[in-house]
């Protein structure tokens, strides 16, 4: 038994490459009521490189908009303050994670992949299901299992023990974490969303991740965050570790309104939304 | 030994021996198909089991219905002979309880039972298949030897 002490987890939780400055920054200008475009454009144009790789997403075919955006002011017009938020994290996301995760068998880039997907998935049900807030389901997906990052090491250290209790298929390697190590990567996502000062709804939802029947700020975003993962593993984006046992829960997609037709459906969107996705955020 | 990632819903056929074909699979199956005498591998990534309506789709070979025909057409356009193919197939894992009213809703199974229909109609023999369970798979195809081997995360690479 290895289990990892709180202190060591929260020095790692802290020691975890910061969000850029900018997206820090966006994210809490758009909760704040008095955001604006001109704030948020100031903002974005502090940091040259996310301005330059803003406004070349914002003209690539897949957003698809039949003029030229040459000002981040007229793309946070035309795309709404969330949207561009949703857009400035994904692009800080980026950065920060990278790296290989050995300990949930995830190859660089990988950990990208599924958090680009399941947070496209997300705002597509969040669409479906009349889930106000479709940006914020966007949110939830992106981040849900940033935990790892924080995690991984320790994972790593005890794998086979881990991977000996989930690889049966009989149990879900976020519970043969919490087993072993006394955290599992839903947990540690919460320090770190915390430690961001994210809305609570939305460090919620990410540290419910797996469990969202157990939701009660924002129960819907729970489930369709949940959702949202699964199809992302059905559909094979960032096959790891977490991949294995993987069940969705029912109850989240009758919440949801989701039926085997509506699923079939959403599916059936994936190649298109997340593979135009992830082409769009190539460098 | 070059590694190309094939994505959900598409279709490859190649002669390049020194190319490796990977995909990575949930509920979805890949139909790894093989003419050793034109060293033709032809791999096809199903995400559902058949097309529903015809009209607005992009990307019909993310169906297996009609996907697996249109990988077997490109095969033969490649120089491969339809006599000659053999098909392994892995993937099709189940992510949901059987529970509540989702008994019937078994993409995973679905999706291969469709493949293996499809193989059937076109007399192409499945010499080796992994499918089911509840675990995300790693496939790899060899296509200089016409090797396939698939990977659980923290198991062994094992042949198909
Ligand atoms: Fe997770
Ligand atoms: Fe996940």
């Amino acid at each position: 038994m290895a289990r990892v002490p709180l202190e060591t987890l929260l020095a790692r939780v802290e020691r975890i490459r910061p969000l850029p400055g900018v997206a820090r920054r966006v994210v809490a200008l758009v909760e704040d009521d008095a955001a604006s475009v001109d704030k948020i454009q100031a903002e974005i144009l502090k940091d040259q490189v996310i301005t330059a790789r803003l406004l070349k997403l914002c003209n690539s075919a897949y957003y698809g908009f039949p003029r030229k955006i040459g000002a981040v002011s007229e793309a946070v017009v035309l795309l709404g303050f969330n949207a561009v938020r949703s857009l400035v994290l994904s692009l800080g996301l980026k950065e920060i994670i990278q790296a290989p995760l050995e300990g949930y068998s995830m190859a660089a880039g990988e950990l990208w992949r599924h958090s680009l997907a399941c947070a496209l998935i997300a705002r597509r049900i969040a669409q479906i299901s009349g889930y106000a807030d479709a940006e914020r389901a966007y949110t939830a997906g992106l981040l849900h299992d940033i935990g790892k990052v924080a995690l991984d090491q320790f994972v790593r250290a005890e794998f086979g023990e881990i991977v000996g209790r989930a690889g049966s298929g009989e149990k879900a390697f976020s519970q043969a974490e919490q087993e072993i190590l006394g955290f599992d990567h839903c947990q540690v996502g919460k320090m770190l969303l915390e430690h961001w000062r994210l809305p609570a709804a939305l460090v919620e939802a990410v540290s419910l991740h797996h469990r969202p029947s157990e939701a009660v700020l924002d129960p819907r975003l729970a489930a369709l965050t949940h959702a949202a993962d699964g199809l992302t593993l059905m559909a094979g984006f960032g096959l790891g570790a977490d991949g294995l046992a993987y069940k969705i829960d029912p109850a989240a997609l009758e919440k949801l309104g989701l039926d085997t037709e509506k699923i079939e459906t959403l599916l059936g969107t994936v190649p298109d939304l997340v593979g135009g996705g992830l082409r769009a955020y190539e460098d | 030994m070059r590694i190309q990632l094939i994505e959900v819903g598409e279709c490859a056929v190649t002669r390049q021996p020194d190319l490796v074909l990977e995909t990575c699979l949930g509920s979805c199956v890949a139909v790894a198909l093989y003419d050793s005498g034109a060293g033709t591998a032809g791999l096809l990534h199903v995400l559902l089991p058949r097309m529903r309506s015809v009209s607005m789709e992009t990307k019909v070979t993310k169906f297996a219905d009609p996907g697996v025909r249109i990988l077997v057409e490109k095969m033969e356009e490649a120089g491969a002979r339809r006599d000659r193919m053999s098909a392994r197939l892995a993937g099709g894992a189940s992510l949901l309880e059987a529970a509540g009213g989702f008994d019937l809703f078994q993409i995973g199974t679905r999706n291969a039972e469709t493949a293996r229909e499809m193989l059937g109609g076109l007399s192409i023999p499945v010499v080796s298949a992994e499918t089911g369970g509840h675990v995300g798979r790693v496939l790899r195809f060899h296509v200089g030897t016409g090797r396939v081997t698939v990977r659980v995360i923290g198991q062994k690479e094992r042949d198909l």
